[in-house]
């Protein structure tokens, strides 16, 4: 049966990389009005073939456990869940749905969030082969691998929410847009959800 | 009663072992009565974690101490500083205007952190030991890294792989950005060290004498009032318990594991450095005297204390003072001791205090580059001998700064291993073709092109020799002159399993034997001496045997350019004990070498690489039944023998001189010795060169070699160590006599040729062959499959 | 004393970058003067500069993005000025990507971000890689080769993980070509352009090593000419012209001290200066 699977990996020391994105943004870009927080993730989204969402998410989750290339247990976080014949399976010690950074804002927030990948997909081949050379009875048939800005921002819609974004995000010139070169780098909004009150 | 006190005395064994683990304390029961006893009284949570940290065996050395005061020579004419500060510190040549050039050197370990996390592991380890170097005043101008992981092929290869992949990952990502060039390293694979890797590292810099800086309050502290500045990052929990968690055997998965992450942030280090340079520069135009530390094992509680006390003061801590990572608090334990990366301590007078501030928080922004870094004023020095803490405005420790800095050793006791290594039943008629292919291929033989091309051994502009190039990595380090540095390390860790005083004996000739291939005398040495349990006997006299190796030789060979009556002097080092897995198995025993050495003329150091047709080849020294260890029985026989190579100091001597003195008359073309794979493989090296292109070959007479008496096998794979030359035809005679005059042994090899092969004739007939290009294939890419990625993924 | 630089050449200096110091080393080789500037000091001192570099290292450890912080910082407004008004710029390896990242170069429509300096493809390895490489000159006129004769091959040293010159837009490189931007180019020992590792050590399209602006005062490149600027730092083993050159000093010093391939760049600027503008 066709499942589709998504783990998501974050630091769970100080992400350096996430401070300098929301230090640059609100303190050189002038975002500090609208930028509530951010965070990062590496993220791999798979389709796979397996007996059924629990048997593919218990297979997949032994093996990114043991591979570093993956997760290493002693500074990272991460969710694996796992869809398919109407079955939902997870696992892992991160609530993707419930994982944001602490909030000072006011008004509305939303959460969007950014998948930013390589165009080519160079290393995807890579990871979905580490993976199949030792699943059993699970295989890997499909991969994208990439990383998740999560970015919070006070806007008045979810529209307003994915344009500054947007902004923030793609570098067009070099006043406007910071996490990602659109000339090497493709991206998707994956999820955007209001999270005002929480 | 100071806040936070501990009833240690008045409690039984088991209540006090049972207060000790409730604090995540490592002392033993015994050591916490010996802290009451010093201190006169219970002592506090502080004072517990402060002792608790300095005691362990990674920061105290009390296992080792006695013994490497025992046997190590530290001193000769050329050192200005040997072990017992941060880094050794030795001249290399003179200004003209009645100063030195000094070459400072540290050398460190940080195995067990790369074996849980290979990519902080290994960065933190090259941020510790730079700092080191910078913290003497001197600006770093490189880095080594002898590096030991499991077996690549064994059942634990994935995990092998992952680890070796990521530690050579961590060591680029942090000494590129610092902008540190690699001069050269190694790397051993062996199922001892699945479950333990060594990462090793060595930093030299360069300074002048005259502004060597002393990790201590200076004496003007005496007259007018001192200030304690932390530099650096916030501190945060990060790294708490790390020292005394380097002295604990490592289990997989355990919560204890966890608390040790400590985050590198090469960054912020290059900023510091910058920074540190223009505060340090501005002392010495002003005529200011600082002491300089850098906060390692120990934090801020192991820093100031022992600023303090080397320079015969006291010091008041306030804990409050110090800039802690944004948003958390900590408990006094956690400041005092956490070892929260990128941090230097200063002492400044109080009136230089508002200058040093303004550099690092407004100049460099620190605080801006990073939440809640900067520079803060957290101590006063004192003229007492007090040690004091504040927090909350209450003391949590106070001692006398002599009692918190009370050493302690201990007499390990040992006894000699009794295994038996025997050499393998011999093979007659051997395919000699196929077995070298095998060897040359091996991923200990093998290029490690994809290593040290994944790190940056140009920046900074003085890289004459680089790593893969030659023995030694040669760097120009004073502009306008010819005067060079040669550094190389070297530690075979399967000697040590055969006969660990060889061991040590062995990393020292080698290292030393590396340095002079390219035309540098051996100045001094550093180790890192890399064992198991301490508590086990068996383990104690590996360490001991090793030590002794090491002692012997550096007296053996001796200071060449001094005349060699003084020994070569070890000026720095480490000890690393508690090497050993879950199963409980000590790795082989490691003591790791680094050799220094001076060139007056950089420009005579050569590459390896064969030159031109025509030369002559030479072996200096000759092979002999020495195959105990080798990468040929190991490789071929899948045993590890029994003879290993025996150090023959003035052997070693000797053969060194004979090659210097032909560096200094300028007739070598190319110079590299033998050793792992023995000669064959320094021919195949040598007719390949670092980036596998070379195509001048020759064919090697073995005929050559029949007083030897040993079979074809032996003469091409015995890892004696020796050396090979290459010199223009026509000075035979001059090196018949050269040699003569050293002692030493020569037997001709043969002539270059444009033929791209390399020929072994015995005889008048050619047993085996090789075209360049088969061997280039094979060496260049033997390890790809640990560190490169297939083609195409 | 007030701090000036007048006549000299300004190296910028970013947090993180490593090579400020031998890039200042280098242009006062061929006599020029050359001196710091630390990012947050007063962009006004840029006014009187013969030219600015931005040097090679690791400006904000590349997070995000190699330069792209950088590219956010104050003092690139003042130097968005000057290179539009044809002050010589030079960015090295870091230096590169920030001004990539700023839209300077290929500045075909001034700052806006037409180009990327990409993560490296190579052949069987990943991520950062250092080695020296051949570069052809071809293309326009630039301030910074001017002393390069067309088809020139100068070898000079790479260290980067992120060199791959590449665009989205095939309209911007058509222009770029058009306009001879490309003025070096990765090629073998003999001046053949190969695309294949490890001649291209990156997977940079067309090969590209340096780009200028159409103008020809702003020069992007990735390798280090301040790391070649004097003969010892050629390797012994190299290929070639220099290093047969470097082979025969061999034991005189004096030789090893002698201009390196690099120091070329550095002439180039000397002889724009006394050129007259």
């Amino acid at each position: 049966m066709k499942t589709e699977a998504r783990l998501w990996v974050r630091l769970k020391v100080i992400d350096l990389v996430a401070q300098t994105a929301w230090m640059t943004l609100t303190g050189k870009m002038g975002f500090a009005g609208d930028l509530c927080g951010i965070l990062r993730y590496s993220c791999w989204m798979m389709e796979a073939e397996g007996d059924s969402a629990a048997a593919v998410c218990e297979a997949i989750d032994r093996e990114i456990r043991m591979d570093s290339a993956f997760t290493n247990q002693n500074k990272h976080l991460y969710s694996l869940s796992v869809s398919g014949g109407g079955k939902e399976a997870a696992t892992g010690d991160l609530t993707i749905e419930r994982d944001f950074p602490r909030l000072d804002c006011g008004g509305r927030i939303f959460a969007c969030d950014l998948f930013v990948s390589e165009q080519g997909g160079g290393k995807d081949k890579g990871y979905a082969s580490r993976l199949n050379e030792r699943l059993s009875g699970v295989k890997v048939t499909g991969m994208k691998s990439g990383e998740v800005w999560r970015v919070l921002v006070r806007a008045e819609d979810l529209e307003e929410a994915a344009r500054k974004v947007e902004e923030m995000a793609v570098t067009r010139t070099r006043k406007h847009g910071l996490l990602l070169n659109p000339h090497y780098q493709a991206y998707e909004f994956i999820g955007t959800t209001e999270i005002t009150g929480q | 009663m100071l806040k936070g006190t501990i009833r240690i005395s008045g409690s039984d064994d088991s209540r006090v072992s049972d207060l000790l683990k409730e604090n995540g304390l490592n002392l033993t029961v015994s050591e916490a009565r010996r802290v009451t006893e010093l201190l006169g009284r219970d002592p506090t949570i502080v004072e517990l974690t402060i002792f608790n940290t300095m005691w362990s065996e990674h920061c105290s050395y009390k296992s080792s101490r006695k013994i490497l005061g025992e046997l190590l020579p530290t001193k000769a004419p050329n050192v200005v500083i040997g072990p017992g500060e941060d880094a050794g510190v030795i001249r290399f040549a003179e200004t003209g205007d009645g100063d030195w050039h000094c070459l400072v050197i540290a050398h460190e370990s940080h195995n067990h952190p790369s074996q849980v996390l290979p990519v902080e592991g290994a960065a933190t380890g090259i941020g510790g030991i730079v700092r080191d170097v910078y913290c003497m005043g001197a600006d770093v101008v490189g880095v080594l890294d002898p590096l030991r992981f499991g077996d690549p092929q064994g059942p634990n290869a994935r995990q092998v792989i992952s680890i070796a992949r990521g530690v050579v990952d961590g060591i680029a990502q942090y000494g590129n950005p610092l902008g540190v060039p690699n001069l050269g390293g190694d790397i051993a694979f062996d199922a001892g060290f699945d479950e333990n890797c060594l990462v090793n590292v060595v930093a030299i810099g360069t300074v002048l004498e005259s502004r060597v800086l002393r990790s201590r309050v200076p004496e003007e502290a005496a007259e007018i009032p001192y200030k304690i500045i932390l530099i650096g990052k916030p501190t945060d929990d990060s790294g708490f318990g790390g020292a005394a968690f380097a002295s604990e055997d490592l289990v997989d998965g355990e919560e204890a594991n966890r608390g040790a992450v400590q985050v590198p942030d090469p960054f912020l280090k290059r900023v510091l450095a910058v920074a540190n340079r223009k505060v340090l520069d501005l002392a010495v135009e002003r005529g200011i005297k600082v002491g300089f530390k850098d906060l390692g094992a120990g934090g801020i509680a192991c820093v100031t204390s022992e600023l303090a006390h080397a320079g015969g003061f006291g010091v008041r801590i306030d804990l409050d003072a110090v800039n802690v990572a944004s948003g958390h608090s900590y408990p006094p334990p956690v400041v005092s001791c956490s070892e929260t990366q990128e941090r230097y301590a200063l002492a400044v007078p109080a009136d230089f205090v508002d200058d040093v501030l303004k550099i690092y928080n407004e100049d460099f922004e620190l605080p801006h580059l990073y939440h809640g870094a900067g520079a803060a004023v957290i101590a006063d020095v004192t003229r007492d001998d007090v040690y004091t803490i504040m927090s909350g405005g209450e003391k949590v420790c106070e001692t006398p700064v002599g009692t918190i800095t009370t050493g302690i050793a201990y007499d390990r006791p040992k006894s000699a291993r009794k295994v038996l290594h025997e050499e393998p039943e011999w093979q007659q008629g051997r395919p000699l073709r196929e077995d070298f292919l095998k060897v040359l291929g091996s991923p200990n033989i093998a290029s490690k092109n994809y290593v040290f091309r994944h790190y940056d051994s140009e920046v900074q502009g003085r890289a004459v020799i680089r790593p893969g190039e030659a023995d030694a990595g040669v760097i120009a380090p004073v502009a306008g002159s010819p005067v060079g540095l040669a550094v190389a390390v070297d530690g075979n860790p399967w000697y040590g399993i055969i006969d660990p005083y060889q061991g040590g004996a062995l990393a020292v000739c080698e290292s030393a034997r590396n340095v002079a291939a390219v035309g540098a005398v051996p100045s001094a040495i550093t180790d890192c001496l890399n064992y198991g349990n301490p508590e086990v006997r068996e383990v104690f006299w590996e360490f001991y045997e090793g030590v002794r190796g090491i002692g012997e030789a550096c007296s053996g060979i001796g200071l060449l350019s001094h005349g060699g009556s003084h020994p070569l002097p070890v000026v720095s080092g480490n000890v690393s004990f508690y090497n050993q897995g879950e199963s409980g198995k000590a790795i082989p025993p490691s003591p790791i070498v680094c050799t220094v050495g001076v060139i007056e003329d950089y420009s005579k150091s050569r590459s390896i690489t064969f030159k031109e047709e025509g030369n002559d080849v030479f072996l200096i020294g000759e092979p002999l039944d020495e195959l105990g260890g080798s990468e040929y029985y190991r490789t071929i026989y899948g045993t590890l023998g029994g003879n290993v190579p025996e150090a023959d100091f003035a052997r070693e001597r000797g053969q060194i001189r004979t090659v210097l003195d032909l560096h200094s008359h300028g007739w070598i073309r190319a110079c590299h010795d033998t050793g792992q794979g023995g000669m064959l493989t320094a021919l195949a090296e040598m007719a390949l060169g670092g980036s596998g292109a070379g195509r001048l070959g020759l064919a090697v007479d073995l005929d050559e070699f029949d007083a030897v008496g040993l079979p074809p096998e032996k003469v091409l794979f015995s890892e004696t160590g020796c050396f090979i030359v290459e010199l223009p035809a026509g000075n035979e005679r001059e090196l018949l006599a050269i040699c003569a005059r050293n002692r030493v042994k020569l037997h001709k090899l043969g002539t270059l040729k444009a033929s791209a092969k390399i020929e072994v004739v015995s005889k008048g007939k050619a047993i085996a062959s090789w075209g360049l290009d088969e061997l280039e294939e094979i060496y260049m890419t033997g390890c790809r499959s640990i560190f490169g990625i297939e083609k195409g993924e | 004393m007030a701090r000036s630089f007048k006549g000299k050449v300004a190296i910028i200096q970013f947090p993180g970058v490593n090579c400020e110091y031998e890039t200042a080393d280098a242009v006062r080789s061929v006599g020029l003067g050359g001196d710091l500037l630390r990012w947050n000091e007063d962009p006004a001192l840029l006014e009187e500069a013969l030219a600015v570099i931005v040097p090679g290292g690791f400006s904000y450890q590349d997070r995000i993005r190699a330069g792209a912080v950088s590219a956010k910082d104050h003092i690139m407004d003042k130097l968005s000025e000057l290179a539009s008004g044809g002050r010589p710029i030079l960015g090295i390896c870091n230096g590169a990507q920030v001004l990539v990242e700023s839209g300077f170069i290929p500045g075909i429509h001034w700052e806006r971000v037409d180009l990327a300096l990409a993560p490296n493809v190579m052949e069987d390895r990943e991520g950062y890689y250092c080695a020296w490489t051949y570069l052809l000159r071809e293309g326009t006129d630039c301030v910074w080769t001017a002393a390069i004769a067309p088809g020139d091959i100068v070898p000079i040293p790479i260290a980067h993980a992120e060199g791959r010159f590449t665009t989205d837009d095939g309209a911007v490189l058509e222009e770029m070509k058009k306009n001879g931007q490309i003025i070096l180019r990765y090629c073998t020992q003999a001046g053949l352009v190969d695309h294949s590792f490890p001649v291209n050590p990156n997977g940079s399209l067309e090969n590209m090593a340096g780009v200028c602006n159409r103008e020809g005062n702003v020069l992007a490149m990735m390798p280090h000419p301040e790391r070649a600027t004097w003969l010892r730092q050629v390797p012994e083993d190299l290929a070639g012209g220099w290093g047969t050159r470097r082979r025969r000093a061999g034991g005189d010093p004096g030789k090893m001290e002698a201009a390196g391939p690099g120091r070329i760049f550095f002439e180039s600027l000397k002889r724009w200066k006394e050129g007259g503008a």
